[in-house]
């Protein structure tokens, strides 16, 4: 059984709009600690088990960072900067890096572990929305007002390429794990699907008439996901672009859609107050957790994929268990 | 008898003898009595002895010649006249008893009385005479209180005359006054015991009807002793052994009946007794002969009733309705009042003809009689359950309880129970069903028809159990299809039935995949079924694929080309397009239609639609009226058709709105809202008005909880209107995280950002303003007006021309910029104050650390002083001591008060310490903490002071006069939000926030402003009011296609059920037989 394994209430001090999962692999701490040899954080870091981290960004314009720690959230870093309102959080596949980005405009890249501002990029009035890293971490991606999505350098931080859809706003935005298709999805229900190494448009799908404000890649990139507020979602073949089914369940728009790292199941989040977690073989939800109060903005998996995280509305943020 | 009559020969002795068993031809005697001149007297002994041997034509010709021929030239000839007339009286009397036709049978009453009255003449208060034609008027029927008087002068004469007793018991009988019937009886057969049988007849009966069966069948064991011919008795003993209901009791009824019918092969009520027994021994075409037989030889009315009735009921088993019908008619026109049965067969037969009207009172009659009959009541329940009128329908409710209430295990009384309350009592109704198929599984043992559980499924479902629902749902199903094999087609249609609300239940349940498989089977195998067209149709729509949703309704239209339902849902995608021309022209289209001429729904829609023109500015005032009456009006006549329509009310409301009759306006939505909670538009309007009537605190409550209670989602033009009354009332930071919200859900709309962008400036002039403004918020309130600026710079290039002037946009950038300028020396003050106030605290810092510094010093010292003190005390005491060695008894006192009273003044100097420093160090902080809100507080009231007095102070800036302008407009008309002109362009221009910020800058420095946005939403609010009527009118709509659905399953059950119930009554046994034989 699914099961609410913790609940956080009044996380943030308003509604909170997004979430992200990441584990900091031991790899990279230990090549960090080479780094700051001199630090002091450097023992107690080296100590820990790999460190499990959740983000939230919420309307109160700030990003906390919360270490999940004996199934117990204890805040780890407030990080400010940000107006507005905090749009989406993401963070880099090797879990070092945090990317979130504002109603303002405006992209930071933090440093989760130390909670510091790596850099910041504050681009035209409305060229930011959700963002996304690329696999090898080396670029962010967020689609814009235009229907334009431009990939920001980590390093450079600058804009450093730019796909144009030519369609509407990119509401969503979605980087394949094998690093081959960028996919968006747009306020006017198009999906767009890149190939990255030509940088084409190769497939532009009428898939919702609503907006798209999820979507995600299976682990193995062949299926890509779809969440509109039409109250439906969407799989499709990526290489094909072939519908390959249709999954309704949910009373209201689907805010959030996340894929399980074990290939078998996703997770959808909703306004109509619930999170669902769906079986891909048979396309159907397998368990419906009604524990949130209002809108669940946001959901995602752990690395693992044994549990879920949700935000919502209600300033709450929940932990669910999954059955393995 | 004598054996001969001699009649004596004129002037002779002699006598001509007549042998009165060799009678001779009558004319024969006449001619000899004429020839002979012979007195009356004779003539009447001779008809009488013509009469005794049956010759009844020769007595008539002998008396009616007599009155000619006779001798009446002796002495007392007047009796013998009255005798002769008296007589042939009573013989027409008699005939005319047994005569069946009504015509001759007057006719013969005619001849009686003309004969009485020609007696009444020659002696009229004649005991026999008297009592002749008393029986004459008593047999007549309806002169019974004429015969009553006359047998009372009679007995008045002479009390136990016999004849009148009779008479007098027969008038009892008949009057019901069975007691008193039962006595004259009595007192005849007092009397004279060896009275006829008929009086042991008479007595049967009224014991029959006093209710002792045993006395009953007494008398008419007795009558039948006297008379063994007297059918009378024999059908009185036969009705009470076929009452005792035993098989052998029956046996020796129907004997009885058929010795009867034997002796007299007429006697109706003979013949309708048998007919009865036939009747229940499913002899129907013997049923059919008997009853015929006793119609054609009676003429009483009441046994004619039973005779028709008994036809009747034979045809209608066999199932000639039409027939049955006629009988059952004329049954209904002969029964006596308390005769109930061939009115409930004639509603029965009406039933069947469909005409309900005509049923229902023939069952009302039925019910008078008998209040309490169940079958009856369950009938007429049945039939008003689907009357047209609630006050019939709650008739219809109150007789099916009563039914419940005596016969709780009736499956049918309950399932009518049930469908009527689903008109009302949703619980009530489950209830219902609940309990018949309880009973159908416990008691009847069938399985529960498909028919039920498709009910309770979709009552299930409008009471919100989605998942019972689909329990019942799925149940039907198998039913449906195990039943499929006997009757195919009709379990079929109840399947497809099932499926459909299946469907809709998945739609419910948001399984839309579900739901689309379900109605595309249904439509493979039948193509006919429009209301799967039409949800398939909604739901696309609700996916916002138009085009496939319109493609879906036009399906539906080439099937039923004037389907009222698909062009109203075609109407509103055009209208959701806002495409007014071709949304106008489909509702017309249904209103053209004769027979949806009266569809409150299109009218509604017409009348939304030149709301909205409304919504869009015009220069032309006279058609803004002009439009605006038009809307008036079709409301109106809504309002006509149905009283109660609250969206008519609603758009009714709106219009008052924008004619600016505030007050009335809010009324009527109040009433609205008062009448129903769900309806959103209500919600948003009253907002509206409080907004209007600066009510804001109300206004945002009445938003948020609109909201809560009507979107799961953000829905980004009420967070509009919430952020609107957010700003007028001078709360901007909830309007900016509300506008934040609204921007999250909706990126591209650009009167979000404009209004952000406002929000943003606005409250960043205050913070700047605000000379206590700590450094950091001010540096904030500078990046703020910094995102303002990009945001207008933004808009003044890529806004969206359609929705408000760009070129404002500019003007706010450039403004902004103004702003920003100014603001380096904000920010160059809060530094100062900054740094001031951080030099004020560094003093103070250092103050509390000298004071600190200070006390401890003192601190020590105190100690210091204590601790010689005491090393005083010491000193003291062992010098002391030393003193004291040798006189230790003496001073013992002493030392003991000392150390008591040195340890007092330690412990108060302690305290005296302890609080000082306490004291002292708490009240350095807690003071300024205190004082600094204290100070904001009342900044913040004299500003709002401020702000209210210039609300009302118009100042002649320019800027401030086109403000004036745009407040006139906005009231005037709320345009939604396209193609307005230059004009109406500024009226979008918020009012009182710019007075209020200009007054501000009066104080400041110029600042100038204009808020844009916030009237924006002011626009689009009313216009989208009557969109969203549309919608929950819509959605009603959709509603009324399901419950549609459901009742036409129930339409088929019940025609179902009123064949059944036609089928049979029970039929009461113990009819009256009247009391002909008497």
């Amino acid at each position: 059984m699914y099961s609410l394994l913790h609940k956080k209430e009044n996380a943030h001090d308003d509604s909170i709009w997004s979430v992200a999962w990441g584990k900091v692999t031991r790899k990279e701490q230990e090549k960090e600690n080479g780094e700051n040899h001199d630090e002091n954080s450097r023992d107690s870091i080296h100590r820990d088990p790999p460190s499990e981290f959740i983000v939230t960004g919420s309307v109160d314009d700030l990003v906390k960072v919360w270490r999940f720690h004996n199934d117990r959230l204890e805040l780890e870093h407030r990080l400010e900067g940000h107006a507005l309102g905090v749009v989406s959080v993401a963070i880099s596949s090797d879990g070092n890096m945090l990317a979130s980005t504002s109603l303002d405009s405006s992209l930071r890249l933090w440093d989760l572990v130390s909670g510091e501002k790596i850099g910041s990029m504050d681009v035209g009035s409305v060229d930011i929305w959700t963002c996304a890293f690329s696999p090898d971490d080396k670029y962010v991606i967020s689609g814009n007002h235009a229907g334009k999505i431009i990939m920001y350098g980590v390093e450079s931080k600058k804009q450093e390429q730019v796909l144009d859809t030519r369609g509407k706003f990119a509401l969503s935005i979605a980087y394949s794990p094998d690093g081959k298709y960028i996919a968006s999805g747009a306020i006017d229900g198009m999906i767009d699907i890149f190939d990255v190494a030509s940088g084409k448009l190769v497939h532009a799908l009428e898939g919702h008439a609503m907006p798209i404000r999820s979507l995600c890649f299976s682990p193995d990139s062949q299926l890509l996901l779809t969440a509109s507020d039409d109250g439906h979602m969407k799989l499709y073949d990526v290489q094909h672009a072939n519908a390959v089914g249709t999954l309704s369940g949910h009373a209201s728009w689907v805010l959030s859609v996340a894929f399980c790292p074990d290939k078998n199941h996703f997770v959808s989040s909703s306004s109509d107050h619930t999170v669902k977690v769906w079986e891909l073989k048979e396309r159907q939800c397998i368990s419906t957790l009604s524990v949130h109060t209002d809108q669940v903005w946001g959901v995602k998996y752990n690395p693992e994929g044994n549990k879920i995280v949700s935000c919502s509305e209600d300033r709450s943020i929940n932990i669910y268990d999954c059955p393995t | 008898m004598s054996g001969s009559i001699e009649i004596p020969l004129r002037e002779t002795d002699e006598v001509v003898e007549l042998k009165i068993d060799q009678l001779p031809e009558a004319e024969v005697v006449i001619s000899i009595l004429c020839q002979e001149h012979v007195q009356l007297q004779l003539w009447v002994n001779v008809a009488l002895e013509y009469y005794k041997q049956n010759k009844f034509e020769d007595f008539v010709t002998i008396l009616e010649r007599s009155t000619q021929e006779a001798n009446t030239e002796y002495n007392d000839y007047e009796r013998d006249q009255m005798r002769a007339l008296d007589m042939l009286a009573a013989y027409y009397v008699q005939l005319a008893n047994q005569e069946r036709i009504k015509e001759k049978r007057d006719k013969l009453f005619d001849k009686a009385n003309l004969l009485y009255n020609t007696a009444d003449k020659i002696i009229m208060y004649d005991q026999n005479h008297m009592l002749g034609r008393a029986y004459c008027r008593l047999l007549e029927g309806d002169k019974m209180d004429q015969a009553e008087t006359q047998f009372n002068f009679v007995l008045n004469q002479s009390p136990n005359n016999i004849p009148s007793l009779l008479g007098k018991a027969c008038i009892a009988y008949n009057k019901k006054d069975y007691r008193a019937a039962l006595a004259f009886y009595k007192k005849a057969l007092r009397t004279n015991p060896n009275c006829p049988g008929a009086v042991r007849l008479g007595m049967g009966h009224c014991f029959m009807k006093l209710g002792n069966p045993d006395k009953a069948r007494l008398a008419f064991e007795r009558a039948l002793q006297l008379d063994p011919k007297c059918v009378g008795a024999l059908v009185g003993l036969a009705v009470l052994k076929l009452n005792i209901q035993e098989p052998d009791s029956i046996k020796d009824g129907v004997q009885m009946l058929s010795t009867a019918y034997r002796i007299d092969s007429t006697n109706a009520m003979v013949l309708n007794h048998l007919a009865n027994h036939f009747f229940f021994k499913k002899d129907y075409t013997k049923v059919r002969q008997l009853a015929l037989h006793a119609i054609n030889n009676t003429e009483n009315e009441p046994m004619r009733a039973e005779s028709c009735y008994q036809l009747a009921r034979a045809l209608h088993v066999q199932g000639d309705y039409d027939q049955a019908f006629q009988y059952y008619y004329q049954a209904t026109q002969f029964a006596p009042a308390h005769f109930v049965l061939p009115h409930f067969g004639l509603g029965q037969m009406y039933i069947y003809r469909g005409d309900t009207e005509n049923a229902a009172q023939c069952l009302e009659k039925v019910l008078k009689i008998q209040p309490t009959n169940y079958e009856t009541m369950k009938i007429l329940g049945s039939l008003y359950a689907n009357s047209s009128s609630q006050s019939k329908r709650d008739i219809a409710r109150s007789h099916l309880r009563k039914v419940t209430e005596q016969f709780p295990d009736d499956v049918e009384a309950w399932i009518e129970m049930a469908q009527i309350l689903e008109q009302s009592d949703l619980a009530g109704a489950l209830q219902a069903y609940h309990t018949t198929i309880r009973i159908l599984k416990e008691k009847v043992q069938v399985e529960v028809p498909p028919e039920i559980l498709n009910n309770v499924g979709s009552l299930h479902y409008r009471l919100g159990n989605l998942e019972e629902s689909k329990n019942s749902f799925a149940e039907s199903l198998g039913r449906s299809r195990a039943e499929a094999e006997q009757d195919p087609q009709y379990y079929n249609s109840i399947a497809v039935t099932t499926t459909y609300n299946l469907a809709r239940l998945h739609e419910a349940l948001c399984s839309f995949n579900q739901a689309e498989r379900l109605y595309k089977d249904i439509l493979k195998e039948h193509p006919n079924y429009i209301d799967c067209y039409l949800r398939l149709g909604c739901m696309a729509r609700d996916k916002g694929q138009i085009y496939e949703a319109s493609d879906w309704f036009k399906d539906a239209l080439r099937i039923n080309t004037e389907h009222p339902d698909a062009w109203s849902l075609l109407g509103n995608l055009h209208l959701a397009k806002m495409e007014w021309q071709p949304g106008q022209k489909k509702f017309e289209r249904i209103l053209n239609n004769p027979a949806t001429s009266t569809d409150t729904y299109s009218h509604i829609a017409l009348g939304n639609v030149w709301l909205t023109t409304l919504h869009q500015p015009t220069k032309e005032k006279e058609k803004e009226k002009r439009h605006q009456e038009r809307a008036l009006q079709i409301f109106k006549s809504v309002l006509r058709i149905d009283p109660r329509n609250i969206w008519a009310t609603n758009g009714i409301g709106a219009v008052l709105a924008h004619k600016g009759c505030t007050n009335e306006a809010r009324d009527i939505f109040a009433q609205v809202r008062e009448a129903t909670a769900d309806f959103c538009d209500v919600w948003l309007n009253i907002a509206h008005i409080y907004v209007e009537q600066k009510q804001y605190i109300s206004a945002i409550q009445m938003y948020e909880n609109c909201l809560r209670k009507f979107y799961k989602y953000h829905n980004v033009e009420v967070l509009q209107y919430l952020a609107r009354a957010y700003f007028k009332a001078g709360k901007l930071r909830e309007a900016r995280t509300v506008l934040l919200k609204a921007r999250r859900v909706a990126p591209l709309d650009t009167v979000v950002l404009y209004n952000i962008a406002l929000v943003l400036q606005r409250l960043a002039t205050h913070i700047l303003k605000d000379e206590k403004s700590t450094l950091s918020t001010v540096l904030q309130a500078v990046t703020d007006l910094g995102l303002s600026l990009k945001y207008f710079e933004h808009l003044s290039v890529h806004g969206d021309r359609m929705r408000y002037d760009v070129n404002l946009a500019g003007a706010e950038a450039r403004q902004c910029q103004d702003l920003l300028s100014q603001a380096q020396y904000h920010v160059a003050r809060a530094r100062r104050v900054d740094e001031e106030e951080k030099k004020m605290r560094k003093k103070q810092e250092e103050e509390r650390a000298a004071f600190r510094l200070k006390q401890k010093k003192e601190m020590k010292l105190m100690e210091e002083r204590r601790r010689q003190a005491q090393e005083d005390l010491l000193q003291r005491r062992a010098e002391y001591k030393e003193k004291t060695k040798n006189a230790l008894t003496f001073a013992d006192f002493p030392p003991e008060m000392k150390p008591k009273k040195g340890r007092g003044r330690r412990t108060t100097g302690d305290g005296e310490i302890l609080s000082d420093s306490g004291s002292e160090g708490e009240a350095g902080p807690s003071e300024p903490r205190e004082k600094k809100p204290k100070e904001r507080k009342k900044k913040s009231q004299s500003g709002s002071r401020r702000r209210r007095k210039e609300d009302g102070s118009g100042s002649d800036r320019p800027t401030k006069k086109r403000s004036r302008i745009v407040e006139k407009g906005a009231r005037k008309s709320r345009p939604s939000d396209e193609g307005m002109s230059k004009a109406q362009k500024s009226r979008i221009i918020s009012k009182e926030t710019i007075s209020t910020s200009e007054s501000d800058s009066d104080s400041g420095k110029s600042e100038k402003r204009k808020s844009n946005k916030s009237d924006k939403s002011d626009r689009s609010d009313r216009s989208d009011h009557s969109d969203k009527s549309d919608k929950s009118d819509k959605s009603d709509k959709s509603d009324k296609s399901d419950n549609s659905d459901n009742s036409d399953s129930e339409r088929e059950k019940s025609s179902g059920k009123e064949n059944a119930s036609g089928k049979e009554n029970s039929s009461g046994k113990d009819n009256s037989s009247g009391n002909e034989s008497d």
